[in-house]
């Protein structure tokens, strides 16, 4: 009987702006056959620091996100802050 | 195919002759599963009468990740996790107990349900707006404010630092983000929740729902 277990980064998605969602499976396995797969979530938005994330994700995101890319998520981020500024001064 | 299905109709026993594939069932109803294109390994209990599909299996259950129908009549998605939660502040320190900082999800079709508790480990002259980032799927950037772009959060907050007085806290996911902002309501104009309130120890308790475009 042998036990197994692996953490992975089984799914990313880009979205339209850029933000990467990341799923990572934690698996368990005995004798090769899936007992259990957890999933753990987080989300990149373009510019973050990929720095301890899967290659693949890290690799996902150096060609994902573009300089422009980044510069229009900067003035999305801009915009949505005066929003909730602009919310809590009602 | 490999590990495809086959309905049985409503033959509980006798053959089925089809690209020169034999087998007899014995399931009313049953499905059989392919090993690859010509061979039937498994009858397995699930059955379909042409009305309903009925799963039997404990253990088992009807899987859909991330199928992405644009059919609003579809259920395309379902999935149960965890996500960390991290805290932002204006002015000072809040630090989430790394042993509390887990929330969980389920994600139903479009829709994002969460909940759970942090627990604040350090909380060093908090002054200002503060948030909690980390939230396992983005909220939706379409629709509109009024009715989904800006959903509220309830969120529940135990042994502050000082009275939230007026008011009752609440936090609220903007559109195209992963943030909970933290602001009071129930007074004449909503304001930010001041970090203030938050002291070493304070708890706080979230439960909510947001869609996301995934």
């Amino acid at each position: 009987m042998a036990l197994s277990k692996t953490v992975t980064c089984d799914r990313m998605e880009v979205l339209e702006m850029g933000q990467i969602q990341v799923r990572v499976a934690t698996v368990l396995t005995e004798d090769g056959v899936e007992l259990s797969r957890a999933f753990h979530r987080h989300v990149l938005e373009p510019g973050d620091d990929t720095t301890g994330e899967d290659d693949r994700v890290a690799a996902v995101a150096a060609a994902a996100w573009t300089p422009d890319v980044i510069a229009h998520w900067d003035a999305i981020r801009t915009e949505r802050q005066a929003l909730m500024d602009a919310s809590l001064a009602e | 195919m490999s590990n495809g299905v086959r309905f049985f109709a409503s033959q509980p026993v006798g053959n089925w002759n089809a690209a020169a594939i034999t087998w007899s069932g014995s399931t009313a109803n049953g499905l059989a599963t392919y090993g690859d294109g010509t061979d039937i390994v498994a009858e397995s209990t699930a059955t379909y009468d042409g009305t309903t599909l009925q799963l039997t299996t404990s253990g088992g259950g009807l899987k859909m990740d991330g199928l992405n129908s644009s059919n609003a009549n579809t259920l395309d998605d379902y999935e149960e996790g965890t996500f960390d939660v991290t805290a932002t502040v204006a002015s000072g320190t809040l630090t989430v107990d790394t042993n509390r900082d887990t929330l969980k999800y389920t994600k139903i079709g479009n829709r994002v349900f969460i909940m759970g508790q942090i627990e604040f480990t350090t909380a060093s002259t908090p002054s200002g707006a503060w948030s909690l980032s980390g939230l396992p799927f983005t909220n939706t950037n379409t629709g509109t404010y009024s009715v989904n772009k800006r959903p509220n959060i309830a969120t529940g907050i135990s042994t502050p630092a000082s009275d939230i007085d007026p008011g009752s806290p609440f936090g609220w996911i903007e559109a195209n983000t992963t943030v909970i902002t933290m602001a009071v309501g129930g007074i004449a104009s909503t304001a930010t929740l001041n970090a203030n309130h938050i002291d070493t120890g304070t708890h706080v308790f979230i439960t909510g729902q947001y869609v996301c475009d995934s």
